[in-house]
């Protein structure tokens, strides 16, 4: 049993953080294997929904191209 | 990793070419061409010297900041735009004595990915690193241990929730201490694995990493002001640098570089502001409306004597039939400006920040006839660079109110 955090995973845009369990697997079949709960996380929320409320349809033009 | 082949005399005369639109005196010149001249060591033994050390941490961002200053470092089509851009712009007379100290060729060529990895060293910055995970962090802690470096963020800081809209890294070991003024905004925990590990927010990195920086360079509006992340109807409670940072660390530099995106060459001038003790601006007559020191070069932002327009920008403000040449350039006989519709190159007042992009543009090529900004696109200047943006021009395709939160935008 292991475990390994990324976080932060470099050269991506975007904040994303690895969790990964790893399970020791002795079976020659499957040495090497990564076996586990793996979690991929997002990291970052802005909300652009709630910022895209009540304003000019057009708007969203500008505000989501900033997405 | 693509790269831009320019000298360093090349270099020098660019920066020197354009001294008075970065700020930079005669004197800051001369100081930066010895910073150059011991950087990145064309002899084998030399000095390095003094090095910027950058930490870039990233918040509340769209990728926009990290591309356009990327773009200009390293765009495979565009061989040489710093060189077109010393081509198109005068240089002043006393310069000449460059050619004489720097002849080409003789002084070793750097590129402009030396400059980036050399003069500026970009210690910290997922977007660009090569390491990841606890690799790039331990690294980190040992940078902030030394401390000597320049915090530079882009993206929004949102302090909603201990911070926890956006985090940015996750450490080994406790990196919190008690009274520290980070602890509301990092998490602790135990991992039977890993042992202790803390989760670092962006609030909470910021100022952890602030208490050593010699100086935080805001880059681009979302740091600088707020800027989309902090619009009306967001939740994340996002705040600029200035608001998370300076009631902490008074003291501190602070230099903001606003722009949605910003323009890359307006990073460079900072950096080159900073490499030659140029980037301490005074605190009594550098501020702008709301206290936050601007970026070292009026001229960039927000010149008093600047023309923001194409044609003559002020004699038409409140008249019905504005004839500014806007769209004359887009192939269009006659322009028509587009104030009606929503932009804002005519607003005058001290809360609006213009930059240079009528006479910067965009996007060097070859050909520099072929660089643009938005106005010369037929897109209403947005006011990207203003601590209002978005709120205060929105609607954007709709004429900008005069004022914006008590705050008058043509006067």
């Amino acid at each position: 049993m292991g475990k390994i955090i990324i976080d932060p995973v470099n050269r991506m845009e975007g904040h994303i953080g690895i969790d990964a369990d790893i399970n020791a697997v002795n079976d020659d079949d499957q040495k090497g294997y990564v076996t586990g709960n793996v979690k991929l996380k997002g990291n970052m929320f802005r909300g652009f929904e709630q910022l895209l409320k009540k304003r000019d349809p057009r708007d969203a033009m500008v505000i989501t191209q900033r997405h | 990793m693509f790269s831009i082949k320019i000298t360093r005399r090349q270099f020098l005369k660019w920066l020197s070419a354009s001294a008075a639109v970065a700020g930079l005196s005669q004197t800051d010149l001369l100081k930066l061409k010895e910073a150059l001249a011991v950087g990145p060591a064309p002899v084998p033994g030399m000095p390095l010297g003094t090095l910027a050390r950058v930490v870039w941490i990233t918040g509340q961002d769209c990728g926009g900041c990290a591309t356009t200053l990327l773009n200009f470092l390293a765009n495979p089509a565009d061989l040489d735009p710093i060189l077109n851009a010393v081509a198109t712009t005068p240089i002043p007379a006393w310069l000449t004595d460059i050619d004489a100290l720097y002849p080409q060729g003789a002084d070793g060529d750097i590129d402009i990915g030396e400059v980036v990895l050399e003069i500026v060293s970009i210690e910290w910055a997922y977007i660009v690193m090569a390491a990841s995970g606890d690799v790039a962090n331990d690294y980190l802690l040992s940078i902030r241990d030394d401390g000597n470096y320049v915090l530079m963020m882009d993206g929004a800081i949102p302090i909603n929730n201990h911070g926890k809209y956006c985090q940015i890294m996750d450490v080994k070991g406790h990196v919190a201490k008690a009274g520290k003024p980070w602890n509301n905004y990092m998490e602790h925990y135990h991992d039977d694995d890993l042992g202790d590990r803390t989760q670092i927010t962006m609030a909470g990195g910021a100022l952890w990493l602030a208490e050593k920086a010699d100086a935080v360079i805001a880059m681009g509006t979302c740091n600088s002001f707020g800027g989309i992340p902090a619009a009306k109807g967001a939740v994340t409670g996002a705040k600029s640098a200035w608001e998370v940072i300076n009631p902490v660390y008074p003291g501190l530099t602070i230099v903001n570089v606003p722009g949605c995106a910003p323009n890359p060459d307006w990073f460079i001038h900072t950096v080159a502001a900073y490499l030659v003790g140029a980037l301490v601006p005074n605190l009594n007559t550098d501020l702008d409306h709301k206290g936050r020191p601007k970026n070292v070069s009026k001229l960039i932002y927000n010149s008093a004597s600047y023309a923001f327009c194409e044609d003559d920008p002020r004699r038409d403000i409140g008249s019905a039939t504005p004839l500014i040449n806007c769209q004359k350039k887009a192939g269009n006989e006659v322009g028509r400006c587009m104030k009606q519709v929503g932009c804002n190159g005519w607003m005058v007042g001290p809360a609006h920040i213009r930059p240079d992009c009528p006479t910067r543009k965009w996007n060097p090529f070859e050909d520099h006839s072929l660089n643009n900004w938005c106005v010369g696109n037929n897109m209403p200047c947005q006011g990207c660079a203003s601590p209002g943006f978005p709120d205060w021009c929105s609607p954007f395709y709709a004429e900008t109110k005069g004022t914006w939160r008590g705050y008058s935008y043509t006067s």
